[in-house]
């Protein structure tokens, strides 16, 4: 009976080490982080870096295996859709103020507007990508 | 014979898929990702939101329970103290540079192209320490699974 138990106790301590372990090393060949680099944003897999793609098409390929993860991308996706058209439309307000002989106040000040509404929708686009990551390696654990 | 093997193979399967559970949770709970506020970094645990503190203070604490995060985490905190450090060096020397004599507006170009070259400088150091920011939460966030 006693050799019974410690065959038990034995094998409960090897299944969860070997449990956690498997965990670990999903986690260590598939998770994502992101990093910047002169080129622009980089994602690391397994310690490669690789290209994101055009408004990270790439990442989003990787990120498709947890529909988590593909919700907070596509909000990514139209915030930075939504930005840059504010940097456009900021850029040319810009112009038309600094265009002419005369100094158009009306056009500097909505650029100026237009220009911090383009950077609170980056940020919060470059947020949804950094969650959606997130979710992305948590749900390779599943 | 048969019976107790059948015990024990079905207990080892129930066991190693509740550890693999375990593990999920812990990582739901524990994990932690960056998100961007106006004011800089701030981090979610939980699905709360938290400040980093001054210094990423906070933050730091947080990582402490894994040693990987920790180096990386210094690393950050080098780069961004560099890069503030080179940043406002090359502020001062870029006003520097323009002088004014007898009402006329001077520049001095070798002063001005130091200053410059500080603040790209600046830039590069400001992002690696991002890079390493990053990195030390990735770290954080595996060595929860051990």
């Amino acid at each position: 009976m006693k050799s019974f138990f410690v065959i038990i106790v034995c094998l409960i301590f090897s299944i969860l080490s070997s449990a956690q372990e498997s965990k670990l090393k999903k986690y260590q060949a598939n998770s994502i982080y992101l990093q910047q680099s002169f080129e622009g944003s980089r994602y690391i897999k397994e310690g490669q870096k690789y290209k994101l793609g055009f408004m990270s098409s790439k990442l989003k390929q990787e990120l498709q295996i947890s529909p988590n993860a593909v919700v907070e991308f596509k909000k990514y996706q139209t915030n930075r859709w939504i930005s840059i058209g504010l940097y456009v439309a900021s850029s040319a307000l810009l112009i038309h103020s600094i265009s002419g002989e005369e100094f158009k106040t009306t056009s500097f000040w909505l650029s100026v507007g237009t220009a911090t509404t383009f950077g609170l929708f980056n940020i919060h686009a470059l947020n949804k990508r950094e969650k959606a990551v997130w979710y992305y390696n948590q749900d390779i654990l599943r | 014979m048969k019976l107790f093997i059948t015990i024990v193979i079905c207990f080892s399967v129930l066991t190693f898929a509740s550890a693999q559970e375990t593990a999920l949770k812990g990582y739901q709970e524990n994990s932690i990702y960056l998100q961007q506020g106006f004011w800089g970094y701030k981090y979610v645990k939980k699905g709360q939101i938290y400040r980093r503190g001054f210094n990423a203070s906070r933050l730091k604490k947080e990582l402490e329970v894994s040693p990987n995060a920790i180096i990386e985490f210094e690393k950050y905190q080098t780069n961004k103290w560099l890069a503030a450090g080179v940043g406002v060096g090359s502020y001062i020397l870029m006003l520097s540079s323009f002088s004014d004599s007898n009402g006329n507006a001077n520049i001095n170009w070798n002063t001005y192209f130091i200053s410059l070259g500080g603040f790209v400088t600046s830039a590069l150091l400001a992002r690696n320490s991002r890079n390493k920011l990053q990195k030390s939460v990735w770290l954080y966030n595996q060595d929860i699974l051990r």
